[in-house]
């Protein structure tokens, strides 16, 4: 595999594990592990979704690299890179702004000044972002499966929702004043979800992460967009595709059919390497 | 989406390598473009009734065949031009297909059987044709066919099952006295099969007579071949594309000295319950750094003649033996559709090929052959029966 440059941080030992070893407060936050593979064609920045690491995209990473360099990183918190005091549960978690402004700087660090951003699910929220504020280093996005945007649910779901919301701040307010453990206890192991009863010390920054709704900053995204769908994607389903694509204006949709959430996974890789780079050769951004 | 090509993707079959292709084909239709071809999931059972439908694409279906075939459409393609698709077994209807693709490993699919059918039916198909397919798959023929275009191979005798059936001792004798097989220890395999099924290490003549009946439990002919005992394997996959193009090269890594069929498509030598890739879930080391260029290069320019010289289509494997005592490089087999489509060789390849692409490419291929055989003249007309 072409490499315009071995620097790794660290050795990639597993993928899937969310790094909760909390920097303590006060000090600087710590080095994100990342990853570079290609050595032409423009720079694509790989971002993983939630409880995964950049080993997930990987093997797409490692086919978009005859054509483009590539930088995989393991999002602060997860695979390799160990989490930030702030993004801990004693430290208040972050949003997807600070997650933002640390891949801002390690894109800074690594010299890179355009780049197209691939998010998929959580990545995909920070990427929209991204591509909202700094129109100036993002020449391209690429979204697959992505969050960021409100769903409209069904009546039945949303009154569920509001429920399970409700009796989460009476019981919040109950623990405080009585001392007792009903959220805890009782509440999140009945209506968490997967990924909040996993989140361990990013509990807050899934919170907080969850309820950003990223429709403005999609509508103020500029530059050509990609959007990868797996037509049975039970997560992000296909009308959070059609609300992206409403939004971002020029947009481009591909939806894959008997793929689920991670379309990329196996020989899928293969399928959206192809139409990525289909995509930036129509859109002129197939040039370093 | 309309404009779409209907591909019919046939696999199982009647061969001990049908599961393999089953893998291969759910992989393969995985990857297949959806924006140019619509992929037509079509299983030949193991009993060799064909059937389509949508669960076929569902990996837990196979394992309660047959019960779980009843609610597919039962199919079967006349061997009769103009038909346009697939025939409905009850009630005659057609399902309409532009290119029909098999993805089968072994007998009867990858044998030149099925490509008849497909001539016969006049019908765009992937892969070698009937010739090609029918050397390739009986490894005996291959090698002597190369052989005598120059192409190095090891030496090698065929045991027909009725001999050893007649005269066990008569064919251990006559093996142990071919003088071009030296010293045991001896491969005993069978002559057209691949997945490294009924292979056998003969280390001492008293155990040829157990090997060769293990061959025959599959196949109606075994091959015996001499013993590297210092190889290295090196295979390397070749496609038509503009020409014969080859692949990297890659270097199967075996625990046991032969690649065993829990090696090839099993995980973990089938110990552990994960879900098996075929091919490209074996261990390998592509496009090795250290290798010399000079066998890289032989390995190479042996495969791509190979290719060209059997008539081969599509993609395909050919797999070398490098004996390392010797400095000898030997064409050993070759798999007209391996397992995996050998993708995980493209992908490393330069130009890298995505297996996308590479289906593409046999599709297109299948069409431009189609276009050409079609327009060769057939009929001229009444001249013997008229006078």
């Amino acid at each position: 595999m072409p490499s315009w440059s071995l620097v790794c941080s660290w050795p990639i030992r597993h993928y899937e594990a969310m790094n909760s070893r909390a920097v303590p407060a006060g000090q600087e936050l710590p080095p994100v592990n990342v990853r570079k593979l290609g050595s032409q064609g423009p720079t694509v920045v790989m971002l993983h979704g939630w409880g995964r690491s950049l080993g997930a995209l990987l093997p797409l990473g490692e086919l978009l690299s005859s054509s483009c360099r590539v930088i995989l990183l393991d999002l602060p918190g997860f695979g390799l890179s160990p989490l930030p005091f702030g993004a801990s549960n004693d430290g208040g978690g972050w949003s997807t702004k600070e997650y933002m402004a640390r891949i801002h700087e390690v894109l800074a660090q690594e010299g890179v000044s355009r780049c197209i951003l691939l998010g998929h699910s959580f990545g995909g929220r920070i990427a929209v972002r991204m591509a909202a504020s700094f129109p100036s280093l993002v020449c391209g996005v690429v979204l697959i499966g992505s969050h960021g945007l409100r769903r409209e649910r069904p009546l039945l779901q949303e009154l569920r929702i509001r429920g399970i919301r409700l009796a989460t701040g009476i019981a919040k307010r109950i623990d405080g004043v009585l001392g007792t453990r009903l959220f805890a206890h009782f509440l999140a192991p009945r209506f968490g979800s997967r990924d909040y009863k996993a989140a361990g010390e990013l509990r807050k920054t899934l919170v907080r992460t969850v309820n950003e709704d990223l429709a403005l900053e999609a509508q103020a995204i500029d530059v050509p967009t990609l959007l990868l769908w797996g037509e049975n994607d039970s997560e992000t389903p296909i009308d959070l595709a059609h609300s992206f694509q409403r939004l971002i204006a020029g947009s481009e949709l591909h939806v894959f059919p008997r793929k689920g959430h991670e379309p990329f996974s196996d020989v899928g890789a293969h399928l959206l390497a192809g139409t990525i780079e289909r995509f930036l050769s129509s859109r002129g951004l197939n040039v370093g | 989406m309309t404009d779409r090509l209907r591909v019919a993707v046939l696999f199982g079959g009647r061969s001990v390598e049908h599961e393999i292709s089953v893998i291969s084909a759910l992989q393969l239709m995985m990857a297949i473009d959806p924006a140019k071809y619509e992929a037509l999931p079509v299983y030949i059972s193991p009993s060799g009734t064909w059937h389509t439908g949508e669960a076929l694409l569902d990996r837990s279906f196979y394992s309660r065949v047959p019960s779980s075939l009843g609610g597919l459409v039962e199919v079967t393609l006349l061997p009769k031009p103009g038909v346009g698709g697939l025939t409905k077994v009850a009630g005659g209807g057609v399902i309409p297909v532009d290119v029909f693709l098999p993805a089968f490993h072994g007998q009867y699919g990858e044998d030149g059987c099925i490509q008849g059918l497909f001539e016969m039916a006049e019908v765009p198909y992937t892969g070698s044709n009937v010739p090609a397919s029918a050397v390739t798959m009986n490894k005996y023929l291959c090698k002597m066919f190369l052989a005598a275009h120059g192409i190095p191979v090891l030496p090698a005798a065929v045991v027909e099952r009725g001999d050893a059936q007649r005269n066990i001792q008569g064919v251990v004798a006559s093996i142990a006295a071919d003088p071009r097989f030296g010293a045991y220890p001896l491969f005993v395999k069978p002559c057209n099969l691949g997945s490294s099924i009924g292979v056998s290490r003969v280390e001492v003549p008293g155990d040829l007579a157990a090997a060769l009946a293990k061959v025959f439990r599959y196949d109606t002919q075994a091959l015996v071949e001499p013993c590297v005992s210092q190889l290295m394997e090196i295979n390397v996959s070749v496609r038509d594309c503009n020409g014969a193009a080859p692949s990297v090269v890659e270097i199967p890594v075996s625990q046991s000295g032969v690649l065993s069929y829990e090696e090839k498509y099993m995980r973990d030598g089938g110990k552990k319950s994960g879900q098996s890739q075929g091919m490209a879930s074996l261990t390998r080391i592509i496009d090795p750094p250290d290798l010399a260029a000079e066998i890289r290069d032989a390995v190479t320019s042996y495969a791509t003649r190979s290719f060209r010289l059997l008539g081969c289509s599509g993609v395909a494997r050919l797999d070398f033996i490098y004996d390392l005592a010797a400095s000898a490089v030997y064409f050993n087999e070759l798999n007209a559709f391996p397992g995996s489509c050998s993708f995980y060789l493209w992908a490393k390849s330069r130009p890298r090929v995505l297996y996308t692409e590479l289906i593409d490419g046999m599709i297109q291929a299948a069409l431009r052959s189609y276009s050409v055989v079609s327009s060769l003249e057939r009929d001229i007309g009444l001249r013997a029966l008229r006078t």
